[in-house]
């Protein structure tokens, strides 16, 4: 409601809404009486006009935990309550309006408490500018789960409202190795006192092969303490990328002056080398070398095993493989993250991350190549010291899966089939799906995107079951449409559409049915019929990891 | 102070010169008749307040405070009923 200063009524009307009588009753977790909380009841307001202001809307709890009010109208759309106290969490549950209306509503608060502390040095003095995170009970991980804040000028810290539960505080600050404390957090905690050591030089130098240092090497550490058996700590939990980083120098060396004890896991990455991630490494008298290889890189060719020609489209995939000793070979499973796409029969490959991180020695390499119409190749297994390999691949064509499908009569106009192939895969692998329409003479329907004109183009869905375990990994492909002098794109006769789909990696083993729907429009010169769906189904089977 | 504006329960820019008054007329809105017994109380934006009860008509003045404030709240309320 708004006038013109000079259009003001002398008089104006202003109309009360009957109101009801609401209560509750808020609480503690033991079920004691919560005094003094702030009760705001929230209710639909009107867009314009009088209206109840949000001050008026609130209450506060008697001794007994009690409130009531008398303010929202009877005819209220709904009535939600908000409640909030210094020392409490707010309620997340939703109460009933009638329990509202015959004051059993009840509300009950979570006790939260400020926790304060003051980080000091091995001598007593106070350190500010540390940083403090609170993680939960087992870890730090940095996110909304672990607030941060700094120390003051006195080396004070404080977090508010956190929750009577165990917590796991970290500390980190210049000069001072990092320190974790389990923290039972309950009413009256008096202040922590967490006083910082100064740790020990953790030295590392980065060569590459000819034990040449490498310069502007980026290292961070991954994971505080590492798993055990490796960092033997007696730490209450760990703090994950905690953000301490360095840069190798001129000479390919960095130094963490204040160390803690425990072996921390660091990860060491710089372009055109190949990363290490997750090295075990622990303050020592020495000094710890790193070496980083160059990026793997290979290259090659893909042809088809029968004509020699290049294979326009295909996908090279990799993974590693470990020699395990007595004649054990562990290989790993074919991940969709390390696909490349190629054209043209040419490619070039380039990993700057090991497809296995850790500690371990570095891995040997495999890859397979996958094309739509030609069965999969495996290469041989490349040792990591053939980087820079040429692999020559020559794919063997794939005879189209039989689909069985009955000539169509003028009567059934069209009839459908589909099938899978391979049949079996593993996660990690591609299939193509292939559905075949067949037409009867002088008859057609429209190509499947660029239909011309209002025509209801051809479309081919896949089931929500089947997108379950395949992810699509081309588009649909179906024979060239013919351009009609109508500007419409048609097709006719036997057509063959087909789609590449990938295997996820979380697709568990077993047989799969895997639904489709076709939707066409078939016409002939004089009419169309009304656009029909076609349900389809094939199966597959999805095999385990191993090879 | 081009305008005036009715918020909650009634805020007014006033417009009206020093000494005038507003007359607010209090109904039930269920059944659109007075509202007898109903307090109301104003407030400047200066933090200035009164109060005063309506007549038997739901009827009341509301005289403009010196200095000309800039708004005025205006809350209307009787037990049983919203402000």
């Amino acid at each position: 409601m708004r006038w013109p200063a000079d259009r003001i009524p002398a008089q104006f009307e202003l109309r009360l809404s009957p109101a009801q009588h609401l209560s509750g009753r808020v609480t503690d977790e033991s079920g004691g009486p919560v005094a003094g909380a702030e009760v705001t009841l929230v209710f639909p307001q009107r867009l314009a006009g009088p209206c109840v202001p949000t001050e008026d809307t609130r209450v506060q709890t008697d001794p007994n935990g009690t409130w009531s009010c008398d303010f929202v109208p009877k005819d209220a759309a709904y009535v939600r309550v908000e409640v909030t106290h210094p020392d409490f969490a707010m309620p997340e549950d939703e109460v009933p309006v009638e329990a509202l209306r015959d004051g059993t509503a009840q509300f009950r608060l979570t006790s939260v408490v400020r926790l304060r502390g003051r980080v000091t040095d091995d001598t007593g003095t106070a350190v500010s500018g540390a940083q403090v995170a609170l993680g939960v009970e087992g870890n730090i991980l940095p996110g909304s789960s672990a607030p941060e804040t700094t120390t003051d000028a006195e080396g004070r810290f404080e977090f508010r409202r956190v929750h009577l539960q165990k917590r796991l505080l970290g500390v980190k600050a210049d000069g001072a190795a990092p320190a974790l404390r389990l923290v039972e957090v309950q009413r009256d905690l008096a202040p922590l006192e967490i006083r910082l050591s100064r740790g020990a030089p953790l030295r590392v130098r980065v060569v590459d092969e000819a034990g040449m240092p490498i310069q502007g090497v980026q290292v961070s550490v991954d994971e505080w303490p590492a798993e055990e058996p490796a960092s033997q700590s007696s730490l209450p939990g760990r703090w994950y990328y905690p953000g301490w980083e360095w840069k190798t120098d001129a000479d390919g060396r960095f130094v963490w002056s204040n160390a803690p004890p425990e072996t921390a896991l660091l990860t060491f990455r710089k372009g055109g080398y190949l990363s290490r991630g997750r090295q075990e490494l622990r303050p020592s008298a020495g000094e710890a070398v790193v070496t980083l290889g160059p990026s793997f890189r290979g290259s090659g060719t893909v042809l088809d095993g029968t004509t020699g020609q290049p294979v326009p489209e295909f996908i090279v995939n990799a993974r590693f493989v470990q020699s395990q000793g007595l004649g054990q070979t562990n290989f790993g499973a074919w991940h969709e993250y390390n696909r490349r796409q190629f054209t043209g029969g040419q490619f070039t490959l380039e990993y700057d991350s090991p497809l296995l991180s850790g500690p371990r020695e570095m891995h040997d390499w495999q890859f397979r190549v996958e094309a739509d119409g030609h069965a999969p190749a495996l290469s041989r297994v490349l040792r990591d010291a053939e980087r820079g390999s040429r692999l020559e691949f020559r794919l063997q064509p794939q005879p189209m899966p039989e689909m069985g499908v009955a000539a169509p009569s003028p009567a059934e106009r069209v009839a459908t089939g589909v099938a899978v192939q391979p049949g079996h895969v593993r996660p990690g692998e591609t299939v193509t799906v292939f559905v075949k329409v067949r037409l009867a003479p002088g008859f057609h329907i429209y190509a499947l995107e660029d239909s011309g004109g209002s025509n209801v183009p051809t479309t081919i869905n896949a089931s929500l079951r089947l997108r379950q375990v395949l992810e699509a990994d081309s588009p649909w492909r179906g024979p060239e449409p013919q351009s009609q002098p109508d500007s419409s794109r048609t097709l006719a006769g036997d057509l063959v559409f087909q789609r590449r789909f990938l295997v996820k990696d979380h697709a568990q083993p077993g047989r799969y049915q895997l639904p489709l729907t076709v939707y066409l429009q078939v016409c002939n010169e004089a009419l169309c019929w009304p656009p029909e769906t076609i349900a389809l189904e094939t199966q597959l089977d999805v095999l385990g990891l191993s090879p | 102070m081009p305008d005036a504006v009715g918020s909650g329960v009634l805020l007014l820019g006033l417009g009206l010169d020093t000494g005038e008054a507003l007359e607010l007329r209090i109904l039930d809105a269920a059944k659109a008749k007075p509202l007898a017994g109903a307090n109301v109380v104003w407030r400047t934006d200066e933090g200035d307040k009164s109060e005063v009860a309506v007549d038997a008509q739901g009827r009341v003045g509301i005289p403009v405070p010196e200095g000309a404030p800039r708004a005025l709240r205006v809350t209307a309320r009787k037990v049983g009923f919203a402000p």
